[in-house]
């Protein structure tokens, strides 16, 4: 397996060129996803090239869902190197909103990126999400993860748009998550 | 977190691990996950082994009908069959009341059997003349081991052309089976330990008009609490924390599985029903305990009773995602559509599968099913069957991407 092998979506996240600086430094990324479409991969996926061998990240993890076990099971799958991640866990999600915007003044002070999960379909129902609006204006980079219209299926697990401010571009594929590596294509290019 | 083994590749199947013993009435599944039986042998088939310990399964029912009662109850009570301790809530008066109708394993293999075939029949009423050879106490236990042994029997008769020459010593110091015929000295040699991970040992089928046995009711090990008696979450919590604390997940061999029942989590007789983030919290908490136990815990509730934000909320708390539906009675647009309608009792539909570690999301082949009643005995579940309908059909594929689907008709042949 080809640690450096990029896809649509390290294209769209401006990681498919080995830059120094990381790309995503001091940059704030929001990942939505539903509950018939989990984007928990996208988050496997950047923790793997932010914790690349040749990278000398630090990764501070705050997780609300799941066990550190699970993503050190999954990341021990993408990628063969061990790297220690601190960890922090179980919050209360009241004071998110607080807690966001002083990790968003941790990403200017210390140059480094914020990666959050949230899920999209709780404000569906609201007239004004304030705290999905919020979030989706601090972004720089949007990243949104829906199902296909037209149901679930084997091949395509769902599809990606990413909203890449700084670069002012919109792209949006398909995907299928695999055990060790997500695959990406535009639609109808399934390798099925 | 991370050990200091050092690894070649990507993919290395931790040789420490892999045979583990478990406790009866449970089985290993993907990604280091074992799983206990939902009670419904379909529904563990669909869902790829059963439900995942450690796992929270969401169960919205359906206001109009208990559909959500039969899951719980022949999840409840494959538990208790196996010996496994029950914590059950609910917001009954008498919760302890519900166990007497918890259903009652069904009698015997051949009662419970759907179809068989006519071969496999005749194999079987040799190999039952060999019954008066075995123990009596060492039927009972073996059963799963044995019905082995007889489908052997049939091999061996087929194999041989020679009716009833078959033997069978059963070798009880041993744990060893040998099967042998009259020319060759044991054909086969099998050793009852790899077989004693019967499905028998695993879940059973479920005849829903027996009630259970009281002496799987009344054991010691069972917990029950009314929730409508609670004035806030503090109390159902405590007795999960302390139910959940006889499992502690530690990586050696699991003994002993837990179950906990949660009927009708959100109901308006309970005082905490309009505290929609405690309840929230409540169930991030018994996610958070189960997780870290050798336990799974099922939790039914209204959705039509909760705000559409916080259901949704609820939703994404779920591992496994469940819903049920009453079919209406003389729906008749829907008995045109579906085969065998009539022995409908309502739909079963699967939202989510569980995950846990790994990122790859389970694609059912089908996500809605039908819940029937065979004699009116047994919950089945099937994937629904279209009745053909004239005229175009799947109108859905012809419009999406046509250079997809001039490829896809050239390869159906008829």
């Amino acid at each position: 397996m080809n640690q450096r092998s990029s896809n649509l979506l390290d294209e769209a996240l401006g990681l498919d060129q080995v830059i120094e600086p990381w790309p995503l430094r001091g940059r704030v990324v929001a990942i939505e996803d539903q509950v018939e479409t989990s984007g928990s991969f996208v988050l496997h996926h950047l923790l793997k090239r932010s914790l690349s061998p040749n990278s000398s990240n630090v990764t501070i993890f705050i997780s609300f869902s799941q066990p550190f076990s699970h993503y050190d099971r999954i990341l021990r799958k993408l990628c063969p190197g061990e790297k220690k991640f601190l960890v922090a866990a179980n919050g209360s999600s009241d004071y998110v909103l607080d807690f966001l915007h002083y990790c968003r003044t941790l990403t200017s002070e210390f140059d480094c990126s914020l990666i959050t999960l949230n899920h999209e379909d709780i404000y569906s129902s609201e007239d004004r999400p304030t705290f999905l609006i919020q979030m989706e204006y601090l972004a720089d980079i949007l990243i949104k993860a829906e199902p296909l219209a037209t149901g679930l299926a084997t091949d395509v697990h769902g599809q990606l748009t990413v909203l890449n401010k700084g670069r002012n571009k919109v792209s949006n594929f398909h995907f299928k998550v695999k055990e060790n590596v997500v695959e990406c294509f535009y639609p109808g290019r399934s390798r099925g | 977190m991370a050990a200091a083994k050092t690894r070649t590749s990507t993919f290395s199947r931790n040789l420490s691990t892999a045979a583990p013993s478990h406790g009866p009435g449970l089985k290993c599944g993907p990604n280091g996950t074992v799983f206990l039986s939902s009670g419904i042998p379909d529904l563990d088939k669909i869902l790829g082994g059963g439900f995942p310990l450690g796992s929270l399964v969401m169960v919205m029912e359906d206001a109009e009908a208990p559909h959500h009662m039969l899951l719980l109850r022949n999840f409840m009570a494959q538990g208790l069959v196996l010996g496994q301790p029950l914590l059950y809530s609910s917001p009954a008066r008498d919760p302890r009341g519900f166990l007497g109708t918890l259903p009652s394993p069904a009698a015997s293999k051949d009662d419970k059997s759907r179809e068989r075939d006519p071969d496999q029949e005749k194999g079987l009423r040799i190999a039952w003349q060999y019954k008066k050879y075995f123990g009596e106490n060492q039927l009972d236990g073996q059963r799963g081991s044995l019905s082995l042994v007889y489908s052997l029997f049939i091999l061996l008769a087929g194999l041989t052309n020679v009716n009833a020459a078959c033997f069978c010593f059963l070798s009880k110091s041993e744990k060893r089976v040998t099967l042998s015929t009259r020319n060759t000295l044991s054909l086969f040699s099998l050793k009852l330990d790899a077989l004693s991970d019967g499905k028998h040992e695993y879940s059973n089928e479920f005849d829903l008009r027996k009630p259970l046995e009281r002496h799987f009711i009344n054991g010691p090990r069972i917990d029950c609490l009314s929730i409508q008696d609670c004035p806030d979450l503090s109390t159902l919590q405590d007795r999960c924390a302390t139910f959940l604390s006889q499992f502690p997940r530690n990586d050696g061999s699991i003994s002993c599985a837990g179950r906990i029942a949660i009927q009708s989590f959100c109901a308006p007789q309970c005082a905490y029903s309009n505290m929609e983030w405690d309840m929230l919290s409540f169930i991030r908490s018994l996610k958070s305990m189960v997780r870290s136990s050798n336990s799974v815990a099922i939790l039914t509730f209204p959705p039509s009773l909760l705000s559409p934000s916080f259901c949704k909320r609820w939703q994404h708390m779920a591992d496994t995602l469940l819903s049920v539906k009453a079919i209406r009675d003389e729906d008749k647009e829907l008995a045109q559509l579906l085969t065998g309608y009539q022995d409908m009792v309502g739909f079963l539909n699967v939202h989510k599968v569980a995950r846990i570690n790994t990122q790859v999301p389970v694609i059912l082949e089908a996500t809605t099913f039908s819940i029937k009643l065979q004699k009116r005995r047994y919950l089945v579940l099937e994937c629904l069957n279209q009745a053909p309908v004239d005229g175009s059909s799947g109108t859905s594929y012809g419009t999406s991407g046509g250079c997809s689907s001039s490829s896809k008709t050239g390869n159906l042949d008829f």
